[in-house]
């Protein structure tokens, strides 16, 4: 296992020059996972359609992948991309990884590479679950990184089934009358495991030693794994700039995104979120910052503290039995 | 006045009025060009096109808006290469996209800017008549938000002699009605449209070189895949700088070595920009960032710094 301080010094295949908002979380994600798997083995990237393909793919200009000053015959050696359509990233990976198999199993190719996909939630979890959980029921040895925003952001913030309850979209927007999303989302974590995945995680860049131990762990893995990456979304969560990595911290202490690890047949690994709600910081400081949660938590002038609006407390209080739900689900597991 | 109206009066029934208008993704270009297009069709006789332009981009990043006006059908479906009329939207835009490029020497400048009609000829190189105004400022009062494009619509009415500023303002009224606006954000913005009129300045200039802002010749696509639309251009050529705050920029300092390594910056700068040397007892020190090529000024860095060597400060442009 590769020490932090010497993964960070690495040159990452995802550069600056993309189009992404300012403080996108997917950014994070990226140049981090260019730096973790730039470890001596080639990777081959297949992207499905999502903020970070588009903003950062401008066919036929590669504006933020590259390696340094490195020309494109250099850095083709030690990575490529694959852009397909938006709902099949994991099953092109999965193509892109049988291609390599029989090319290595010729002799044609001589070292391992390693092949990893990534998608949006949209992509991954509504059009997309279908090519999600054939690859995992395949078992095909991809990673599958999926950067869970809540939303399809691309598109302009529609709903997407991750999206929490209570949540503000363009296509579940809160109103007098209607909280936003009441539907609960969907258990992916759940999903994955249950189809048979080698691995299946979520953390975030926020806890950067994990983050690395579960990537590492995930590309030794025989099977599919598949790695959530809670990404707090600034224009369409719409919060403060410079709370990107604050909020997908604290996205985990309260129980939104639990950091969450279980290898085939093992059991799973909870951290840095308390199992015992009064444990845990409240929901409301993850959802004050955010305007999509604003028609149910404000700030309160005098004392400066988040608190729940006069009136929707039931709705706050559904939240916090989903997430305790959840938890308990995912404690069941470990 | 009277020569301009002259001159769009024959625009409009020869050929097209044309306007550009460059801004960041958020600075209300659009709202600006769909205003005018909804005052526009309102008169049945005039022809009118108007879309924005824009690909991927995200928020901060420059986009442009394009409309034409006629009073015969308009058959053109181009980008506008050669307006009468350049809107600048916001300053930080400037740096990255060139507004002035192809507007012909009698075309006309609204600039959203602090500076006078003379002082921002010199600083963009322009000929041709400059209106400025201080939107920024004026958005500050009556939105408490630095937006300048609702100003920038009032000078643009009060300009183009086809809108009537009264009538303008009821049909923008409209416009925002049907963005479901509260009346009370309606209410400051119409304060904020009449006061801006008559807040403008303006000046014939000539500052512009003979090579100065000309449009660049289709140089054609290069040893290209079928199908692709530009040059292919290695990673690292599009600079995002342009998309920080208008006005600041980053700041990095440490003189005392406060660094202790963290790796905190590093791991968490979106643009992966965060510059180190390797130190022997902490593993890395940190010694900047690439300010003036890529950093959003998205704050993460400033955040997450244990040290607080991180901040925020005003852009010393050279004029
Ligand atoms: C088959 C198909 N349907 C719709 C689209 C349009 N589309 C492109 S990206 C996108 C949303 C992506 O959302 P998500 O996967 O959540 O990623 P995000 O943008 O949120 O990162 C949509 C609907 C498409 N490209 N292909
Ligand atoms: S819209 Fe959201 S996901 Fe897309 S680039 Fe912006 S912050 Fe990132
Ligand atoms: S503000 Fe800091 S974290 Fe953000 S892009 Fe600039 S250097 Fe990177
Ligand atoms: S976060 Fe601050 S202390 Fe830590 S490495 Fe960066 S500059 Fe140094």
């Amino acid at each position: 296992m590769a020490k932090i301080i010497d993964i960070i010094q690495r040159e990452s295949c995802f550069q600056p020059g993309s189009t992404l908002c300012a403080g996108c979380m997917e950014s994070i994600a990226f140049q981090n996972i260019g730096k973790i798997t730039d470890n001596g083995k080639k990777t081959i990237f297949g992207l499905g359609t999502f903020c970070g393909e588009v903003s950062t793919l401008q066919f036929p200009n590669p504006v933020a992948w590259g390696r340094g000053e490195s020309t494109p015959e250099d850095w083709t050696k030690s990575f490529g991309i694959l852009h397909h359509v938006f709902e099949s990233a994991p099953t092109i990976t999965e193509a892109i990884r049988d291609t390599v198999d029989v090319l290595s199993s010729v002799g044609a190719i001589k070292s391992d590479i390693q092949t990893i996909s990534m998608s949006g939630d949209g992509g991954a979890l509504a059009i997309g679950l279908r090519s999600l959980l054939h690859t995992i029921n395949r078992q095909a040895r991809i990673v599958s990184f999926v950067l869970v925003n809540e939303v399809f952001a691309n598109t302009g913030f529609q709903y997407s089934p991750s999206a929490s309850l209570g949540s503000d979209t363009s296509t579940t927007p809160a109103t007098e009358l209607h909280p936003g999303n009441m539907q609960p989302p969907l258990d992916y974590l759940g999903l994955a495991v249950n189809a048979g995945a080698g691995l299946v995680a979520q953390v975030s860049p926020a806890f950067p030693k994990y983050f690395l131990k579960v990537v590492e762990t995930a590309l030794e893995c025989k099977g599919t794994a598949v790695i959530f990456i809670p990404s707090p979304c600034i224009t369409g969560w719409k919060f403060a700039d410079g709370e990107t990595v604050e909020l997908a911290r604290l996205s985990c202490e309260t129980g939104f995104f639990p950091c969450f690890l279980k290898k085939k047949g093992q059991p799973a690994e909870i951290k840095f979120v308390e199992r015992d709600a009064a444990k845990r910081p409240p929901v409301e400081h993850f959802m004050g910052p955010q305007q999509r949660f604003q028609h149910l938590v404000r700030k309160n002038k005098e004392t400066g503290q988040f608190e729940v609006r006069p009136g929707k407390e039931a709705v706050v209080e559904e939240i916090r039995t989903w997430i305790q739900t959840k938890l308990d689900a995912l404690y069941r597991m470990a | 006045m009277e020569g301009i109206a002259k001159k769009f009066s024959s625009l409009l029934e020869d050929a097209a009025l044309e306007i550009r208008a460059d801004g960041k993704a958020g600075s209300g270009v659009v709202l600006v060009m769909q205003s005018l297009a909804s005052m526009a069709i309102a008169d049945k006789s005039l022809h009118v096109q108007e879309w924005p332009f824009f690909s991927s981009a995200r928020r901060g990043a420059p986009i442009r808006g394009y409309l034409r006006i006629s009073r015969r059908p308009l058959e053109q479906s181009s980008p506008i290469t050669e307006p009468q009329i350049s809107v600048m939207m916001d300053e930080g835009v400037a740096r990255a996209v060139d507004f002035a490029v192809g507007v012909p020497p009698d075309g006309i400048y609204v600039l959203n800017t602090t500076l006078s009609p003379e002082e921002a000829a010199k600083k963009y190189k322009l000929t041709g008549r400059v209106y400025t105004i201080d939107g920024n400022a004026l958005g500050e009062h009556y939105l408490k938000k630095p937006l300048g494009n609702i100003s920038v619509l009032a000078l643009l009415t009060a300009i183009i002699p086809l809108f009537k500023p009264e009538e303008a303002m009821q049909k923008f009224v409209g416009v925002l009605k049907k963005r479901r606006l509260p009346d009370a954000v309606i209410d400051a913005n119409m304060n904020l449209f009449e006061a801006s009129l008559g807040k403008s300045a303006f000046a014939d200039v000539a500052c512009a070189g003979t090579d100065d802002h000309s449009l660049a010749g289709f140089a054609g696509y290069g040893e290209l895949m079928p199908g692709a639309q530009s040059r292919l251009r290695l990673s690292r050529t599009n600079l995002t700088s342009a998309y920080a705050r208008t006005g600041f920029r980053l700041h990095f300092e440490d003189p005392n070595n406060l660094c202790n390594g963290c790796g905190h910056c590093i791991t968490n700068c979106p643009e992966n920009i965060i510059q180190f040397i390797p130190d022997p007892t902490n593993g890395v020190r940190v010694t900047g960032a690439e300010i003036a090529s890529y950093c959003k000024l998205c704050r993460e860095c400033i955040e997450v710094c244990p040290k607080e060597l991180f901040s925020e400060a005003p852009l010393q442009e050279s004029m």
